[in-house]
């Protein structure tokens, strides 16, 4: 199947300074805008119980004041300037990024060049973001499904420290100290656990000489801690029930499934696709009414059985989770949902999905490839997230695989990993 | 470091609005300049000029329409309809507002012609069947439940209804009330549809990878034999009461206050919109919601969130503060925020604010104009509030040649805190 796109911008730039800052430039003309990402891989993975929740923190504490920029500054200067800006923390890595007219880029450059190594962590700013952080804790536990999704991670890892979460434990978060937050910051915020991202409006030599210029002299560490403990194959299926307030029983399914780099992804991706819908790639993507023909769609929430159903599945660094979720309808019986959710797997994996069925899901990434490119925030963070958790693959190529994937491929990767033996199943039950 | 935000670095005129009026009335309306976007996917928005204003008796009855445009028309299903779609990796999307109706497309390039035929069908021949209407308004209740269950929705829907008296077109809620969603039949559905969906005076926006003329052609091809005119939307305008209003009410279960006050403002084409947006800019919405984030939130403590609009429509404006407040800080909360922005109409702006809030409009110009979603809506824009077509290459001028003096004087003219309406809802 041939689709009439594009090819993909103007080539990627790769460039590594001396101190291991691995730096990606996309120039895209257009609109006279730049989008300027540093992506350092530390998150919810490198963590310990004692200090879970810590990365995260130390996010915060970014935006809290370096020995130039006082808390608020950067904020400020990045919105004076009539940019956008954020940062967020996740299992692999925590990032942080401008997007700003191309004349301001310098701007960027240098509050993420400052901040990489002169954040203060002032005692006040810890003790004040504590109580923010804290209530950041107590909001995700507003929603009941929040409580679900712990306990599903927490069960379907007993070794690996994806089963810790991100947001971290409120007795962790209650311990930290100003010392741990920095001895955090000071181990994994190094050019050489880093990767700067820049696409946008520029010449790229004139853009490596000035990412040189601001981070060149940042030192490298000798040593980034390794995470060294691999999840043992599962011996057997895991059940958790969640007991709290809500108004509809929930049930969510994880189960284990390949790292990033695994050459059976994108066959994952097309399976996630066929089941419920294709996803956005990045920013940008397309929502609404794509995905309404999917199998989930049709056999759970146009049958009234479900308010909602889906799946979903993740590019990682070590192998992790594909879930499949629902918020039930209520009258529906729990027990035979499961079983149906069990038939449409069984489905996928004894009979071979129909040529039409399979282009209109591989149809549908396609597309939302093609949306994701509009942007240069979007494809900054494509760019930035790849390299994070599968650096060894090409950004632009992999959705040729995702096109290349056949029946046959979906078949063999539902029959590999979504069986009953590797799957964890947790329900919330109203209370 | 950052004396020339916005001045000039910037070399790429603006684009200009190119239209093209059809002869059945409809508008086709295109940015066309450099930033053309090297594009593969296309958007059209199509904005229609009827809305929820048009509810009448049964309030909802808008909402509830436009929400079944997407769920069988033209004798296909929702089902055939969204593996057409799916297939394609296209996708519609549907917004009613009180004054207009859209409907949106986005698509790979090549396949606009063919989705934007679903958008006509959707719009022209939506078939109404009754199994999807059972499904809407399952939904629509189900959102009714949990907005009554909301201080925040709560605080604002008791503001407005203050705001606007009963009998102005404002006064019911959009979203409509248990009766009347539960009242809505396919004879009604039908009816709002027949004698409001009209091509005269609607703006078909088009970006992405479409030329002007190719868009125009394809508006033409899906929607040119529509003929007829909506019924027109008048809004009546509303006076501010004589003096400060306030009514309190309270939800079980909850742990924080929600505040909503309200001042009835200028319209988009007033002249004072420009001057007041940056006063309202500064006030509230700077950075971390600016002074009122800065002073009600961070200085003390008081609120969880605390910012301001200023809704300038096409007829009536509203200016609205939301705040989250611990139950016990409400009164002190109320109080400050009123102070800051009376703080604001004696002294006007600083220096640094009044650079900071001018830089951040000029700056974030272009990054407003990057996806075709974003063009296509800016463009649409532009043409319903008839700013003209060159709108955004005077709009800089505009913006630099506002002054502190001129920025607090709007301000003092529209923000009078003695005659606001205030709504509060907290925990019983």
């Amino acid at each position: 199947m041939n689709l009439d796109i594009a090819p993909t911008a103007a080539p990627l730039i790769r460039h590594e300074l001396d101190n291991g800052l691995t730096v990606m430039i996309r120039p895209k003309h257009g609109a006279p805008i730049a989008s300027f990402w540093v992506w350092y891989r530390v998150g919810g993975r490198n963590e310990v119980p004692g200090i879970t929740g810590i990365s995260h923190w130390v996010e915060h504490m970014l935006f809290k004041g370096t020995e130039r920029l006082p808390a608020g500054e950067i904020f400020r200067r990045v919105s004076a300037a009539g940019g956008t800006l954020n940062g967020f923390t996740w299992i692999d890595y925590t990032t942080y990024f401008e997007t700003l007219p191309i004349d301001q880029l310098d701007l960027a450059l240098e509050i993420e060049s400052d901040r990489m190594i002169n954040a203060r962590f002032d005692e006040e700013e810890v003790a004040s973001e504590r109580t923010v952080i804290i209530s950041e804790r107590q909001g995700n536990e507003n929603q009941p499904t929040f409580f679900l999704s712990e306990e599903v991670n927490a069960a379907a890892f007993r070794a690996h420290t994806y089963g810790q979460g991100v947001i971290g434990h409120l007795s962790d978060l209650q311990a930290i100290t100003r010392d741990d937050l920095f001895r955090h910051y000071q181990t994994y915020y190094r050019p050489n656990n880093a990767v700067a991202v820049l696409v946008g409006s520029v010449d790229p030599d004139d853009a490596i000489a000035r990412i040189e210029q601001h981070f060149g002299e940042i030192p490298p560490s000798p040593h980034i801690p390794a995470v060294r403990t691999v999840e043992p194959e599962p011996q057997g299926e895991r059940r958790v029930t969640v007991h709290r307030p809500a108004p509809n029983r929930v049930m969510m399914m994880a189960y284990h499934a390949p790292a990033a780099s695994h050459p059976d992804v994108a066959a994952l991706n097309v399976l996630d696709a066929l089941l419920s819908g294709g996803r956005p790639f990045s920013f940008g993507g397309a929502g609404g009414t794509l995905g309404r023909s999917s199998r989930f769609y049709r056999r759970f929430v146009s049958t009234g059985l479900a308010a909602s159903a889906g799946t979903s599945h993740a590019l990682t660094i070590d192998p992790y989770l594909f879930s499949v979720s629902a918020t039930l309808n209520p009258d529906t019986e729990p027990e035979e949902f499961e079983r149906l959710v069990n038939e449409e797997i069984e489905r996928l994996q004894q009979e071979p999905v129909g040529d039409a069925e399979l282009a209109r899901a591989i149809r549908q990434l396609q597309a939302q490839w093609a949306y994701a490119q509009e942007s240069v925030t979007s494809q900054a963070y494509w760019l930035g997230s790849l390299a994070m958790v599968a650096p060894q693959r090409d950004p632009d190529t992999y959705i040729d695989e995702i096109e290349a994937v056949t029946a046959a491929d979906v078949q063999r990767v539902a029959q590999s990993y979504l069986s009953p033996l590797r799957r964890t199943v947790g329900w919330l039950v109203p209370s | 470091m950052v004396d020339e935000r916005g001045q000039g670095a910037v070399s790429q005129e603006m684009p200009l609005v190119r239209e093209t009026r059809l002869d059945n009335g409809m508008r086709v309306v295109s940015l066309d300049g450099d930033f053309d976007v090297q594009s593969d996917v296309a958007v059209f928005q199509v904005r229609l000029m009827t809305g929820t204003a048009l509810d009448g008796e049964l309030p909802g009855l808008g909402n509830f329409t436009t929400a079944m445009l997407s769920r069988g028309s033209a004798g296909k299903t929702l089902d055939q309809i969204a593996e057409e779609l799916d297939g394609l990796g296209a996708t519609l999307g549907f917004g009613a507002g009180r004054l207009t109706i859209d409907g949106t497309t986005k698509s790979l390039r090549a396949d606009a012609d063919t989705v934007l035929g679903y958008l006509a069908a959707a719009l022209r021949q939506p078939d109404f069947p009754e199994d999807q209407i059972e499904i809407v308004r399952a939904q629509m209740l189900s959102g009714l439940r949990q907005a009554e269950n909301s201080t925040r929705a709560m605080a604002n829907r008791t503001m407005r209804e203050m705001v606007y008296p009963p009998g102005h077109p404002f006064h019911k809620r959009a979203s409509g009330t248990p009766e009347s969603v539960a009242a809505i039949d396919r004879a009604a559905l039908a009816e709002f549809h027949a004698a409001t969906f009209k091509p005269e005076g609607a703006i078909v926006a088009a970006a992405g990878g479409i030329e002007h003329d190719e868009a125009v052609a394809l508006v033409a091809k899906h929607f040119g034999d529509w003929q007829g005119a909506p019924p027109p939307i008048e809004i009546p305008p509303v006076e501010p009461p004589a003096e400060l209003r306030r009514q309190d009410g309270t939800l079980p279960g909850k742990s924080q206050a929600d505040v909503a006050m309200g001042l009835p403002s200028i319209h988009r084409g007033h002249d004072d919109y420009y001057a007041l947006s940056v006063a309202n800019l500064i006030i509230g919405r700077f950075g971390l919601y600016g002074r009122l984030g800065e002073s009600v939130r961070e200085r003390q403590g008081m609120a969880y969130y605390a910012y301001s609009q200023l809704q300038a429509g096409k007829q009536l404006g509203l200016w609205v503060v939301n705040a989250g407040v611990a139950p016990e800080n409400v009164d002190r909360a109320i109080e400050s925020i009123i102070a800051e922005v009376r703080g604001f109409n004696e002294g006007g702006p600083t220096e640094r604010e009044f650079a900071d809030a001018t830089g951040s409009i000029l700056g974030s110009l272009p990054l407003g104009l990057e996806t075709s979603g974003s063009q296509a809506a800016t463009a649409g824009d532009i043409v319903f509030h008839e700013l003209g077509h060159d709108y955004l290459r005077r709009y800089r001028s505009i913006i630099r040649a506002l002054t502190p003096d001129e920025i607090t004087a709007a301000a003092r003219r529209h923000l009078d805190m003695d005659r606001l309406t205030i709504a509060v809802f907290g925990p019983e």
